[in-house]
């Protein structure tokens, strides 16, 4: 048993460690092609959109937004803050006074 | 001062400013930390395994996926497969984190990204937004504080799980849900990218629906950049014809 534990976690450590540095290997500087660029540009544009939206708008396998109508509120109201202000802070304070808006209400 | 000193002293203040950068993520770490510790002590895991788990593989989905996959029994190779493909989405977010910092030796590089997570890969692209290049010192300030807080969470799951009550998760997740998207559209720039941002919203919610929710952040992220890719490329192409 404990042998077997510690074979999945050091499985688990290559697995992990591999996706995190082979780009490091292949991308060494700025001097980058323009469409490589344009690319990576996009990246956390992308990431973020297919982070945070299935949890906001799924609820046990369907679409209903209605059962995270609050924490829905909460990152609109960051987004628009970060629209307006450019400033991440603010958006952290403006989600936080939601947070405690929403839970009161 | 010297160069060597000064040099010195700029590395260090990067390094210092990621650290406190990071902090904020206690918010998360800490009871998310906690959960795991207690939980993967109740699954049957040594103290040891646990905090070694925590420790090699620093990545959180990852290990309460594993704790899950354990406890319902299955083999070695399953869990490690699973592990494999919900990490994948980590070789576009070290892809951006290669880009931004200035060219440098594969040990640096190499340390730079060992502790590549989603919250490290947000503060990179937040800070790359005011400056397009970023100090690998500061990522390394990240990633370290990062990885000390959910070494310490952890350990304060293992040993006080039972004690403590569990932190209330309500909020938080919606903090940090909102704190990406505050970096994203801070990341947006053309009208295009808001287009861009829609189909991968759409692609990884289609994803999560048909039952391919652990491969959905790369699946989703790859399909709608380089279709982004392509609309840079048929612009530029019909723009310069």
């Amino acid at each position: 048993m404990d042998t077997k534990i510690w074979l999945i976690i050091a499985g688990m450590a290559v697995v992990t460690f591999i996706p995190r540095i082979f780009p490091f290997f292949l991308i060494n500087g700025n001097n980058l092609p323009p469409v490589l660029k344009e690319w990576l540009r996009l990246l956390p544009i992308v990431i973020f959109a297919s982070m945070i939206t299935p949890p906001l708008l799924l609820n046990k396998g369907s679409i209903n937004p209605g059962a995270h109508l609050e924490e829905i509120i909460v990152v609109l109201t960051a987004a628009v803050t970060a629209y307006f202000t450019k400033k991440i802070p603010l958006c952290l304070g403006a989600a936080v006074i939601m947070v405690i808006i929403t839970s009161a209400v | 001062m010297n160069i060597q000193a000064y040099q010195d002293s700029r590395v260090l203040n990067e390094f210092i400013s990621g650290i406190s950068a990071a902090l904020f993520f206690i918010i998360e770490f800490l009871p998310v930390g906690l959960l795991f510790g207690t939980l993967a002590i109740d699954a049957g895991l040594s103290a040891a395994e646990t905090a070694g788990m925590s420790s090699l593989v620093f990545a959180g989905a990852s290990q309460f996926l594993a704790l899950n996959l354990l406890n319902t029994g299955a083999a070695a190779g399953t869990i490690i497969l699973a592990v494999f493909v919900i990490n994948l989405r980590h070789v576009l977010m070290s892809s951006f984190v290669a880009s931004v910092i200035p060219r440098c030796g594969i040990l640096q590089r190499t340390v730079t990204g060992a502790l590549v997570t989603d919250e490290g890969f947000a503060l990179t692209s937040q800070q790359s937004a005011s400056k397009t290049i970023v100090s690998p010192w500061f990522i390394l300030g990240i990633n370290v504080s990062l990885y000390i807080q959910w070494q310490l969470a952890t350990l304060s799951g293992i040993y006080l799980g039972n004690i403590l009550p569990q932190l209330q998760n309500t909020g938080i997740e919606a903090i940090l849900y909102a704190l990406f998207l505050s970096i994203m559209v801070l990341s947006i720039c053309k009208r295009t990218d808001i287009i861009i941002a829609l189909l991968a919203a759409s692609i990884a919610v289609i994803l999560n629906l048909t039952g391919y929710g652990s491969s959905a952040v790369l699946a989703s992220s790859l399909i709608s950049s380089f279709i982004g890719l392509g609309v840079y490329m048929w612009i530029r192409k019909s723009g310069s014809s």
